[in-house]
Formats: structure tokens, sequence, C-alpha cells
């Protein structure tokens, strides 16, 4: 549907969605919570998703692992192809192998994540004995050198703790460890650095960058946090209303955004290095109901640029607008009237305002 | 005893040597007094049942005209009955199909509501609606009837009377099972553990179970002291095992046309029935607070 460019990595992706529609059949009606998104991860890749609640992000996630629940939940065409093999037509059997052994997951909030009833080395002993043969005393040792290796202090006593009593970075390093302790070869992080303080999420970050870096293992990285994807990721895909807006290298997009949307992103994240006297530009509105969406493009009611006549009737498709870094946005005004006279409008508006 | 009352739990205890769970569920327990006392009540009540030939000196179905309505003496502890048997001989002889009438009961009524709650609760859809639509039928049914049914068809025996009480009890700890379920399986952890490859047997049995079992735990506690008492009422209104099988509720029905003459074939009977209750109660209320999660591993 795409005359996507993506730059090749390397050979061949890792994982690659192709058009992935998945929608819940609520009694309020259809709610089309991912809607046509496609993207590649190639191996070794850190790849970030960056949205809004509520913009399909972690339900990507879960599509690809095939955990959505249904009913109501129902991935209702595409493809998620995982080293070629295309995991929709997977039987659960197949699933179960994948999930945790070549894909896992971590999840935002660790302490509802970790079981309560047992202890933190316990459930990672348990993770390796499902995905691979060997002892339980293996599978152990296996526990406490993982915990080792995302920074837990006294690995082999803290293996015998209960989450409860951990702190919030050391659980959230727990379930790194865990996801990390049968190599997989891609882990997803459902916003890793939400539930922390603002004081660890910079180590926890690095624990998941070097911990993945030394086993070789892509990364998809999901968060509503700007910030944490510019320090880490190799490329990018903002998310809006279930779809895929903008797509590039991290550079690419920070430095040269094509689509207002992620103007609107970039200009509410407060920074030192602006005059301390300027306001943050929040976006305003809210973010679009997805049992009924606007018409055209799902960011017009919002949008500060939406004067097209396209804009609010047709459904702007994803152009690449720098094939070299493969940088994709979704906007008419960008492909029809081009970027640097939106660019200078907005400053204009800004000048006045 | 402790140990049958939680077959789930065994099964579970054998997790291996690294994890000191129950170890800590051990310790908190064993510093509750009263649930200790009771524990040790309950291992002598049970150690009076399977020794009872042993530590009597008459038969529980032995008559002797002669001694009849005796008061306590050095011949009978406890006493006589209208027919003069021994006191002391039936209510240990008694124990015994208190305690196995009442294991029995949760035994059953355990395996039966972990199953339909489980499976209620984990998957929904019809099975939850069919199973639980069936438990409000038998909620509204009144147990005398119930009773009256089963020993009308089967007989007044020792199993029949198990069944009346199972088809009377189960639905309480299935509905309980199935809310623990419920609110568990909705957990980001159960999320985790299928995004970790667990099978659902694997996620029922290993994370499902111990979080939701802690009520059941309890309940079963609870369980077998509502079972001595229901299988009394039964007795003690006639219904219940026949005479002259030696049944606490039974001897206290004797009890009622010689609550003045002969106060002691009363008190015994019933002082045993009420202190074996409580002993559960106790156990159970020990239980809940050393299974509650949120104090595990506190000092």
């Amino acid at each position: 549907m795409t005359d996507r460019t993506d730059k090749p990595t390397s050979s061949e992706p890792l994982l690659s969605v192709r058009d992935l529609r998945t929608y819940f059949h609520t009694d309020a009606g259809v709610v089309k919570a991912v809607d046509g998104v496609s993207f590649d991860v190639g191996p070794g890749e850190v790849f970030g998703i960056v949205g809004e609640s509520g913009s399909g992000k972690s339900i990507t996630a879960m599509s690809i692992l095939g955990l959505i629940p249904r009913p109501p939940g129902k991935i209702e065409s595409g493809q998620i192809l995982w080293k070629g093999q295309d995991l929709l037509a997977c039987t659960e059997g197949q699933m179960r192998r994948i999930r945790g052994g070549e894909i896992s997951m971590t999840f935002q909030d660790p302490l509802s994540a970790l079981n309560p009833v047992y202890t933190v080395g316990y459930q990672i002993q348990e993770m390796v004995l499902v995905h691979q043969e060997g002892s339980r005393r293996s599978a152990w040792n296996r526990a406490v050198e993982m915990l080792g290796q995302v920074g837990i202090p006294r690995p082999a006593e803290r293996a015998l703790d209960y989450p409860h009593q951990f702190s919030g970075g050391m659980r959230q390093r727990a379930m790194i460890a865990m996801a990390l302790s049968c190599t997989p070869q891609l882990i997803i992080c459902d916003e890793p650095t939400t539930a922390l303080d603002v004081t660890i999420q910079a180590q926890v970050l690095e624990v998941i960058e070097k911990t993945a870096a030394d086993l070789g293992a892509a990364v998809i990285l999901i968060t509503h946090d700007l910030g944490v994807v510019a320090g880490m990721t190799d490329r990018v895909a903002v998310m809006y209303g279930g779809q895929i807006v903008e797509q590039g290298e991290v550079d690419e997009l920070f430095y040269r955004p094509r689509m207002p949307y992620t103007w609107g992103l970039l200009g509410s994240i407060p920074r030192l290095d602006r005059p301390a006297h300027e306001r943050l530009k929040p976006i305003v509105g809210a973010p679009p109901s997805m049992l009924r969406p606007p018409a055209g493009c799902r960011f017009h009611p919002r949008c500060a640029f939406a004067c097209l006549e396209a804009c609010t009737s047709v459904g702007p498709e994803l152009m690449a607008v720098n094939a070299d870094a493969g940088h994709l946005a979704r906007c008419h005004r960008i492909v029809e009237v081009g970027w640097e006279r939106v660019f200078l409008e907005q400053q204009e508006e800004r000048l006045q305002s | 005893m402790a140990a049958t009352v939680t077959p789930a739990a065994v099964g579970d205890a054998g997790l291996g040597d690294l994890i000191p769970f129950w170890t800590d569920v051990r310790r908190r327990f064993l510093r509750n007094k009263l649930a200790v006392g009771s524990v040790v009540y309950v291992v002598l009540l049970s150690l009076i049942a399977i020794l009872a030939p042993l530590i009597t000196f008459y038969g529980p179905k032995k008559i002797n005209p002669a001694a009849s309505l005796g008061k306590p003496s050095r011949a009978h502890w406890m006493g006589t009955d209208l027919l003069g048997r021994d006191v002391w001989t039936r209510l240990a002889f008694g124990a015994r199909i208190s305690l196995s009438v009442a294991l029995a009961v949760v035994v059953v009524s355990t395996v039966l509501s972990l199953l339909v709650g489980a499976l209620a609760g984990y998957f929904g859809g019809w099975w939850d609606t069919i199973t639980m639509r069936t438990a409000d039928v038998f909620s509204t049914l009144p147990y005398i009837v119930v009773v009256l049914f089963f020993i009308s068809v089967f007989g007044r025996k020792v199993w029949v009377i198990v069944l009346a009480i199972v088809a009377l009890g189960w639905m309480g700890s299935a509905r309980l099972f199935r809310a623990g379920v419920l609110q568990v399986k909705s957990q980001e952890y159960i999320e985790a553990a299928r995004a970790s490859g667990c099978s659902t047997l694997r996620i029922l049995t290993r994370h499902v179970l111990p979080n939701a079992i802690q009520p059941i735990i309890v309940s079963v506690a609870f369980g077998i002291g509502s079972a001595i008492l229901l299988e009394s009422v039964f007795g003690f209104l006639g219904v219940g095992i026949a005479e002259p099988t030696p049944a606490w509720g039974l001897m206290v029905g004797d009890a009622r046309d010689h609550l003045f003459d002969a106060p002691h074939l009363f008190f015994f009977p019933a002082g045993a029935l009420v202190l074996t209750v409580l002993a559960f109660t106790f156990i159970g209320d020990g239980l809940r607070d050393a299974l509650d999660p949120k104090l595990r591993g506190a000092k």
C-alpha cells in the first residue's frame, strides 16, 4: 500500500510487520487500534515506537506476540514475518516456543508483571526451564548470572528475594534479566521507564542497551517519551491513531521532522537550551477516538497546518521524504506544498504570537 | 492434619529447596499461638480417633442396663447414657466419624470446586454460565430436603451423608475460587507469563493457582468445621448417620431428654463439638494471616 523505501538493514529484516490491522469488536463498534502498520526491524537494531496513550503502540507489540485477547480483539489482515515465517499462521504451540525463547517482552509496571508468590530468581529459572533443556540447578545459575548482568548487586542473594522486596528500578532490571535469559533475538520493551523515577530511567535504559547488545538482540522500544528514544534507538516510528505517521532514522527524524504531529511532540519537550521565557507548546485537543476516527488525515482536527481540502477528506499515505535515511511521513501538505513552506509558515506564526 | 487440608498446596511445596515460600508461611503461622494450639488440639483429637480401641475399655455399642445414666466415675470417666453405654468410648469412636466425614467432604468438595471454579473463572463463556447457574440452583435447596432426599434414596450411610454435605457446600468455595481466578487472570504477570511462552496448563497451575489458592486453603479449614457441625445437626435431627453408630450429633440428640438428670450426656459431646469447630476456625484464621501475600517475607 505504501511506496516504502526502507533502508535495507543488513541483508534481511529479522522482523517485518506488513500492513498489520488489529481491530477490537466492541459493543460500541469496531475500534481500529492498529490500522495498517508496517515496519522492519533488523538484527541487533534498536527500533523505537513513539506515540500517545491509545495510539496503538502496545497493541502492535501484543499482535506480534499473538497476545491479543480474542474476542474482542482480532487481527484482521496483514503479515508479521519473523525470520521469513508468518507468525499469524503459526499454531499456538509454535508461538509458545517463539514467545520468550526468540521474542520476549518486558512490561511497563514490573511489580504487577512479576508474580508476587515466587522469588525473582525462581521466576527467571522457570522461564529458562520452559525454553531450554537442562537441570534446575543450571537454570538457577543462569538466573543469578542474568541478574548480575543487569547490575543487581549480590545477585546470588537477591535472587532469593520476592518482587516486592526489590526497588522499582531493580524490578525493571529483573524483568529485563528474565526477558533476556533465553537469549532471544528480539526484546520488546513496553514503556520500560514510565513507572520509574527520573533518576533511574537512564540507568535502566543503559542496561537494556548494553545487555541487548551483549547478546546481539534487537530491541523494540515502545514509549511516549521522545527523550528516551533519542538516546538509544537507531530508527523511530511515530504512531498516531493506530497508524505510523512518520518513520526514519533517529537523527533524521529529530533534526528534520516532516509531520506536524512530530513537530508537536518535539515542541512539547521542556529543554534547557531554549530561552527561559519561551513557553512549551502543547499539542492542542485530545487524541482521536479510535471508535470514530476523523475522516481524512487523523491528525487534522489538531493540526495547525491542515488547510488543504484533502486533509479533511482523504487519508494521506506514508510517503518517502528522504529515501536515503528511510524517512517516511504521512502528510498531504508536505507532499503538495513542500515542507520548507510549511515550516516557514510555522516560524511566521511563532513570530507573530 | 494441616497437610491433609491443603492438597493443592502440597503439589506446590515440592518447588525445590531453593524456594522458601512455604517455609515463610509456616514461620508466620507458628507465631499465631491460638492457631498453633488448635493444631495441637486437632492432632490430639486425631490420635484419639485413630487409637480409640486402645484407649477405651468398653465397646462403643456395648449396652449395660445396670449402669444406665451413670455419673462420671473412675470406671466411666464421662459417665454412661440411658442404655448404659460408656460416653468416653462413644466420644472417642465418634471422633472417627466426625473427622472422617469432614475430611471426605473437604477433599471431594475442594477438588470439585477447584475444577469448577478454575475453569469457570479462567475460560468464562458458556462453561462459566452453566456452572454458576447450577451453583445458584444448589444454593436455593433447603438442606434438610437435600439430606432427606439422599437418605431416602441411598439409606443412612456415612458416604451418603458425605455426598449430601458436599452437595450443600461446594458452591461457596467454587465461587470463591472463581472470583480469585478472575482477579488473578487480569493481572499483568499472567500476561507476562503468556508472553514468556507458558502453556495454559502451566499458567493455571503455576501462576493462577498459587495466587488464587489462599482463600481456598482458608475456606478448607473453615469447611472442616462446618462439615462437622452439619453432620452433627443431621445426627441431632435424626436424619444423619443411624444409631447405634456413635456420632457426636446423635449423642447430643439423645441427651435432650436427660438435660437435667444427666447433664454430662449433653456437655461432653457438645463440648467436643464446640471445641473442634472452634479449633478449625482458629486454624483457618491463622492460615489466612500466614498466607497473606502482603505479609510475605515480613520478619
